[in-house]
């Protein structure tokens, strides 16, 4: 077997300042905004999200910025991610490859001057199979989101604008999940938008107008413009929505509607994840296809700190095109021994066009900090 | 027994998801190839992208794609020779360096983190075949 050291930057698993759906209900949490700053979830998290981290979820250790070694002033908020990675993938039956690598590198902060806030990610830009020599030093860095937000303490709307992923779906921060990889929301994909937010009860709605790549040195993600919404209500034991998206970009018009389950089923421990998406794409040229993307994911808690799960994820480019379709089944350990660190292990086997005798396999252990 | 329109609209998807086409179905030419394989497969952010151009092949416009796969511009007539890189040399598949890069036949996959699926490949190589005309 062919073993070759691949020395890769924030290339293949990057997380983007998103959160982990399956901290939802799993934990004391049933909505996003309770443990980040962002009604959306990810990235910052909230003085109770913190707690939650360091108390509820690892039972060991701090999670206060610094281990609360220094409080911020009430007016400021920061944060980070640190990741790096160790493992191995296996193409199609060819020799596998060993794998480690940084992974991420983000800083965030924001700065909160009563209800208006200014709040900033900068972090390392990848570079998968290295740099072009004559690559601008902005090129190293990147600000995945940046954007302003307006929110009134106890007012049911909220309202922001910049560059970030508009509101839909599950919003797994796993970038490489067919929910997010084939709906225009990889890696540095993130468009400006501006978005308004309202709770209401149990319902939560989200509508946004987008703008793709208006600064390609940014690499402002996908150069289509468009429209997103999407609505959420909690239930006693879980959470439903649907949304729904129209973008439109120079060689393409997409429309897409999809449904959210989340469910936790407090007998067995177990929280179910769902996720279908519906698009059709309408070429420039007229042709017309229809793009199915599934995900279905259970994980249950275990011991203090532990996190088990498996999922099933269907990416159709083209529904009525045989052998194009990808399936994936993946099976994730995730560890928070002490407050600020995660141990996550993530093995997934994809069969493409149909084939299930060469599946391509990867096994990645990923470590985690988090300031 | 007569079905109701829902269940006739949930039969004719399911119909509609049985009736495989393969690649023959779909049209060989540029208007299909990018924005279906290409753009999607290869314009991340991170690899072909404007920004990242690794290995300076920028996939990120239509045009730019087309000039750094088959070497000259479209409208534009051929160039004497092969192009640059040799990703594609019209007409044939078999020399052309892009389907030996797709079928990682002695170098590295791309896309390296997803190869493509079979179908999409032999659209890319009927679309060569015909003659990599830009229309």
């Amino acid at each position: 077997m062919r073993v070759a050291l691949i020395v890769l930057a924030l290339a293949l698993a990057a997380g983007t300042a998103r959160a982990y759906p399956q901290l939802q209900f799993t934990t004391g949490a049933t909505r996003c905004g309770e443990c980040h700053v962002t009604p959306d979830g990810g990235g910052l998290l909230t003085d109770y999200g913190r707690d939650e981290a360091g108390d509820t979820l690892s039972g060991r250790g701090d999670g206060r910025l610094l281990h609360g070694a220094w409080t911020p002033p009430d007016w400021l908020q920061l944060g980070g991610d640190l990741r790096g990675a160790l493992g191995g993938k296996q193409l199609d039956g060819e020799a596998a490859e060993l794998l480690a690598f940084p992974m991420q590198a983000d800083l965030y902060g924001r700065v909160a001057v009563g209800p208006v806030s200014i709040n900033l990610t900068v972090g390392g830009n990848g570079a998968a199979r290295g740099r072009n020599a004559d690559a601008p030093i902005t090129s190293y860095l990147v600000s995945r989101e940046h954007f302003v937000a307006f929110h009134q303490e106890d007012a049911p709307w909220s309202v922001r604008a910049g560059r970030f992923y508009p509101t839909l779906g599950l919003r797994t921060h796993d970038h490489t999940a067919y929910v997010r990889r084939h709906l225009d929301m990889y890696l540095l994909e993130e468009p400006y938008a501006l978005e308004g937010e309202y709770t209401r009860g149990r319902w939560q709605a989200f509508g946004s107008a987008f703008i793709g790549n208006p600064v390609p040195e940014l690499a402002a993600g996908d150069r289509a413009s468009g429209a997103a919404a999407s609505l959420e209500r909690l239930l006693d034991d879980g959470a439903v929505a649907g949304h729904a998206r129209a973008a439109f970009g120079p060689e393409d018009r997409r429309y897409l509607v999809g449904a959210v389950g989340k469910r936790w089923l407090a007998g067995p421990q177990l929280l179910v994840l769902a996720e279908v998406d519906v698009q059709r794409q309408r070429l420039a040229t007229g042709f017309v296809r229809y793009q199915l993307v599934g995900y279905l994911g259970v994980t249950r808690p275990f011991l203090p700190g532990y996190l088990i799960g498996a999922a099933l994820q269907r990416y159709a480019p083209d529904v009525t095109f045989g052998g194009t379709t990808r399936n994936a089944l993946e099976l994730n350990l995730q560890a928070f021994p002490w407050a600020h660190t995660e141990l996550h292990l993530l093995t997934r086997a994809e069969a493409t066009g149909g084939d299930t005798t060469h599946p391509n396999l990867l096994a990645l252990l990923q470590l985690h900090y988090y300031l | 027994m007569s079905l109701s329109p829902r269940s006739r609209l949930a039969l004719g998807f399911v119909a509609a998801l049985a009736a495989c086409d393969d690649a023959s179905d779909r049209p060989a030419d540029w208007g299909y190839v990018y924005p279906a394989i290409v753009e999607p497969s290869c314009a991340t952010a991170l690899c072909h992208s404007k920004t990242a151009a690794r290995a300076a092949v920028d996939l990120s416009t239509s045009a730019s794609a087309y000039a750094v796969l088959v070497g000259r511009v479209c409208g534009a007539p051929p160039l004497p020779g092969d192009p640059i890189g040799n990703f594609v040399r019209p007409g044939h598949p078999e020399s052309s360096r892009l389907m030996y890069l797709l079928r990682g036949d002695r170098t590295t996959v791309m896309p390296p983190d997803a190869p493509l699926p079979d179908g999409e490949i032999a659209v890319i190589e009927r679309w060569i075949l015909e003659g990599a005309s830009c229309e």
